[in-house]
């Protein structure tokens, strides 16, 4: 089967790269201050704006150029991916477990339990997001843990839809009945047996809620919530690079850049995991 | 003897690494039916697909020293022409109804598209002639039945609709795969007769494919029985049934459970499981199971002509013993 | 716990049972609409110790619904279902937990009763283990035991099952159900899925089993054929409801009811002789579906025997003289 191996390969290599770029981008969150060049926050008012060393009048002391304070992009990018692979992840999980245990019970017990946990769906899906975001930072006030929390509850409604569908699908399946028949309990049929089989499209949504999450703390910094402005995040630097996207294209472009990059990681992954976890096509 | 409709000659089919059908030769003459038995993964249905150009030319390789239908190569021949072939002259019924209609179509207008692709009918004649087919099929009110769609119909009568559609390019060879599978013994019978009746009428030559050997008795004259993408022998109904000679054969039919056998004579099982697809087989492909097995069978048998049209692939017909 | 001390009682018992589902849906002009399917309609059915009873009929007759309904896997509309002589039919599934350990079930499609996120060891112990019958190492041991007994490696025990082919995986979907050492095994179509060459092999593990276990099964099949050979007693469904009942040997060569003669002269046999002197068949028509309400004997509309009775009232399963042999069919009421 010769379609079907070169597939295998070629999905494999698509896998090593999002594992490598993830792999990465952690390397680089964790070492920061070994690798970044100066402190991310050290201001040198007399190098601000310059461009990235590639660039006519830039310098090879700022690879990617300064900003208006004349802070180093390099470093800040740097020290910015911990906040930003930290929200990611936390603000991904939560939203998984969250969502992934709505959705079991909404599937599997279907009535007014599914009713209700529709309906909270649907009004989440109804309202604007940014809008709530605002609102629920102000209440409960910025830092890591709110942002971590509203990201969360930005996401879990796409994991709740998507594990209710495989749950309904997976509970009529013979194999339940045979658990039932068998004697099995409803706590270790919903783990063992319904939720064991609802996660190919958890792992998939859980790629692109990481993918999701990064990108809505982004704008969150760029609209001002959340996390303190002062602490670098690839967000905040998009924020601050707004003004001078005529000026000094480069402040707004390479957190960009890595925020792209960091998301097509976090969706290759996943892809591949997906293929990987089902024993089915394992190898 | 007339010359045959289909002639196939080393037909080979390659998924890649897995070799699906290997070197199958076999004949069908008009008004013939052939039986092709054999169990999930024979081949037998993946045999007739190939004949007929239906396999994806990306999946899959077809070859043939000789793949002629009434005469004409089918292996140059165009997708196109296989395609016009296919609805016209070659009929088709698969075992699953329901996947092979369109259910948004009336059932109706279904089986005028063919009339009106194949014949160049208008719409009001092809509208007529679907209704007459239905009743041909024994569809009970064809004329308010055409107008309904296939969701509508219970699986014996979404059958005759199949057999419906592929009558009506008037086929000079109907393909029916496992045609009656999925129905009820009493609705198999009716459709078994059925396609005899309209074969009879019609002259036309049949292969039927099927794993179950109790209803290849009743609807064959000829049997090929394929094991592991090879044919490992064939015969006159009448022949097969009396005396099997390929261990195979002979295990099988001692395996099945027979209503015309009193209760205690028991079905012997063949030990074992048919060998896995994707592995180069050496040898006999039968022999792990074989209760005959010696030496000789590790390598592979040819089809050894036995006489009135027998065939079998097995070196303990061959004359040499152990 | 449940234990059948008794052996003089029925091990499995349906009185006067009914399983409906209904659905409710809105029709094109917004209507709400209530269809009931009556999947089983009434049937007593009784199985002693020992016994291995075939349930027999052709699809939608409602033989899988009964069969699950004996071991309460389905809600019981009307009548009761009973096991080793106590009343199962209103309880809930905490009760109905450690009873199950005494019944057990085997499906058709071995592809999808097994879970395929389980290693088969698993899957083998978890009847042991969720019923406290067994330590971790004693269930290892167990399931290293029913393996070699239904004729797999004891060493695939780590293995999940899409590395085995539908023979393989039915013997562990057997072995799951009698490990635990159940009284009562409802094997519903369990060799139809699987290939002609291995299923005698399947039925022969069946029988094993039987002897080894001191099994009572329910043997639900479509295939007249393989029932003959294996039933100690054979039922008759159609529509829900059973329609003749009796020993292999009456129910086969002595058939009361239309039905019953329609479906036996319906079955082909391996004997192409004997195939070309076949009548043609008797039977016409297609029964009707379970959602339509039928008055008097629901065969009638394909019965050639049919007589006015049969139009007023609905027949009754009555015994005849023997005893065992029971017909619903006005034809043989006096």
């Amino acid at each position: 089967m010769t379609g079907f191996s070169n597939r295998f390969l070629i999905g494999h290599a698509v896998g090593i790269a999002g594992v490598a770029i993830i792999v990465a981008a952690v390397a680089i969150a964790v070492f920061a201050p070994l690798i970044a060049p100066v402190p991310a926050s050290q201001i040198d008012l007399h190098a601000r704006l310059v461009p990235p060393a590639f660039v006519e009048g830039g310098s090879a002391k700022h690879f990617f150029g300064t900003d208006n304070l004349g802070r180093d992009i390099l470093a800040r990018l740097i020290y910015g991916s911990r906040i930003s692979l930290a929200v990611g992840t936390a603000a991904a999980l939560l939203g998984a477990v969250i969502g992934s245990l709505m959705g079991i019970l909404a599937g599997y017990f279907g009535g007014r339990v599914d009713a209700a946990i529709s309906w909270f769906v649907d009004v989440q899906l109804a309202f604007p997001f940014t809008l709530l975001a605002i609102f629920l930072l102000g209440t409960l006030g910025g830092g890591f843990y709110a942002v971590v929390i509203v990201l969360a509850l930005a996401t879990w409604v796409n994991y709740a839809r998507v594990v209710r569908a495989q749950v309904l699908t997976v509970k009529v399946q013979d194999y339940v009945l045979a658990a039932r028949a068998v004697g099995v309990g409803t706590p270790r049929t919903l783990w063992r047996y319904i939720f064991a089989n609802s996660t190919a499209p958890i792992i998939v949504v859980a790629s692109f809620s990481t993918a999701q999450a990064i990108l809505t703390q982004a704008a969150l910094s760029f609209l001002g919530v959340g996390i303190d402005p002062s602490i670098p995040s690839w967000g905040a630097m998009l924020n601050d690079g707004r003004e001078y996207l005529q000026k000094a294209w480069w402040i707004a472009t390479f957190p960009g850049l890595a925020i792209a990059l960091t998301v097509l990681g976090v969706n290759l992954f996943g892809d591949w995991l997906r293929d990987r976890l089902d024993p089915r096509s394992a190898r | 003897m007339t010359s045959p409709l289909l002639e196939v000659k080393d037909l080979d089919v390659h998924f890649g690494a897995l070799h699906a059908v290997r070197a199958v030769s076999f004949s069908v003459a008009p008004g013939e039916t052939l039986g092709v038995v054999g169990e999930s993964g024979s081949g037998k249905s993946t045999t007739m697909l190939a004949v007929l150009g239906l396999h994806p030319k990306r999946q899959g390789t077809v070859t043939a020293s000789r793949l002629e239908f009434d005469g004409e190569d089918l292996l140059s021949k165009s997708d196109r022409a296989m395609r016009d072939l296919r609805g016209r002259r070659v009929g088709l019924i698969f075992q699953d109804p329901l996947a092979a209609l369109n259910p948004l179509m009336t059932v109706g207008r279904q089986i005028g598209e063919v009339l009106v692709r194949h014949h160049g009918l208008d719409k009001h004649a092809s509208r007529a002639e679907a209704v007459k087919l239905l009743e041909r099929t024994g569809v009970p009110d064809p004329l308010r039945r055409a107008a309904q769609f296939p969701h509508q119909f219970s699986g014996g009568m979404r059958q005759r609709v199949m057999i419906a559609i592929a009558l009506a390019g008037r086929p000079e060879l109907l393909i029916a795969d496992e045609p009656t599978t999925a129905l009820d013994v009493t609705v198999q019978a009716e459709i078994v007769r059925l396609i005899r009746d309209i074969q009879q009428a019609s002259g036309m030559g049949l292969v039927w494919i099927t794993h179950d050997l109790a209803l290849m008795a009743r609807v064959a004259d000829r049997v090929m029985v394929m094991y592991a993408g090879a044919v490992v022998e064939e015969a006159p109904v009448d022949r097969l049934y009396a005396t099997p000679r390929h261990p195979y054969t002979a295990g099988l039919l001692g395996s099945i459970a027979r209503l015309d056998q009193p209760r205690g004579v028991r079905a012997r099982a063949i030990a074992g499981t048919p060998p896995s697809m994707d592995q180069p087989i050496g040898g006999c492909a039968f022999a792990p199971r074989c209760p005959l097995r010696f030496d000789k069978c590790t390598v592979a048998p040819p089809l050894i002509p036995l006489g009135d049209g027998v065939r079998a692939a097995c070196w303990r017909l061959s004359g040499e013993q152990a | 716990m449940i234990d059948p001390v008794d052996t003089r009682l029925p091990v499995s018992e349906a009185v006067a049972l009914k399983v409906q589902y209904s659905s409710r849906r809105r029709n094109c002009l917004g209507r709400l609409t209530t269809t009931t399917i009556r999947a089983v309609d009434g049937v007593d059915l009784t199985i002693r110790p020992g016994e291995a009873v075939a349930l027999v009929g052709e699809s939608g007759c409602g033989k899988s619904t009964l069969g699950r309904a004996l071991l309460r896997l389905e809600r019981v509309s009307e009548g009761a279902v009973r096991f080793a002589g106590s009343d199962l039919t209103g309880l809930s599934e905490a009760i109905l937990r450690p009873i199950r350990r005494n019944m057990q079930m085997v499906f058709q499609d071995p592809f999808s009763s097994l879970n395929p996120r389980m290693q088969i060891g698993e899957t083998l112990a978890e009847p042991l283990l969720v019923h406290g019958l067994a330590s971790k190492a004693e269930a290892r041991a167990r399931v290293a035991e029913i393996l070699q007994i239904v004729g797999l490696d004891p060493a695939v025990a780590g293995r999940h099952p899409h590395a085995f082919s539908g023979g393989q995986r039915q013997r562990i979907a057997i072995a799951r159900a009698v490990i635990a050492r159940p009284k009562f095994v409802v094997a519903d179509e369990p060799i139809s899925a699987l290939d002609i060459s291995v299923q005698a092999q399947i039925l022969d593990l069946f029988e094993d089993l039987k002897e080894r276990f001191a099994l009572t099964y329910l043997f639900i099949s479509h295939d007249l054929a393989v029932v003959r050979h294996i039933a100690d007693r054979v039922a008759v469904m159609y529509l829900g409801r059973i329609v003749e009942e009796g020993s292999p040997e009456s129910v086969f060569d002595n058939p009361l009811h239309p039905y019953t003669q329609a479906l036996l002269a319906a079955v082909p046999s391996p004997d192409p002789v004997r195939e070309r002197s076949r009548p043609n068949p008797v039977l016409r028509g297609e029964p009707p579906s379970p959602a339509t309400a039928v008055t008097g004997c629901r065969f009638r509309g394909r019965c050639a025997h049919a007589m006015p009775v049969c139009a007023m009232a609905d027949p009754a399963l009555a015994r005849g003289a023997d005893g065992t042999h029971a017909v619903a069919c006005f034809l043989h009421h006096q």
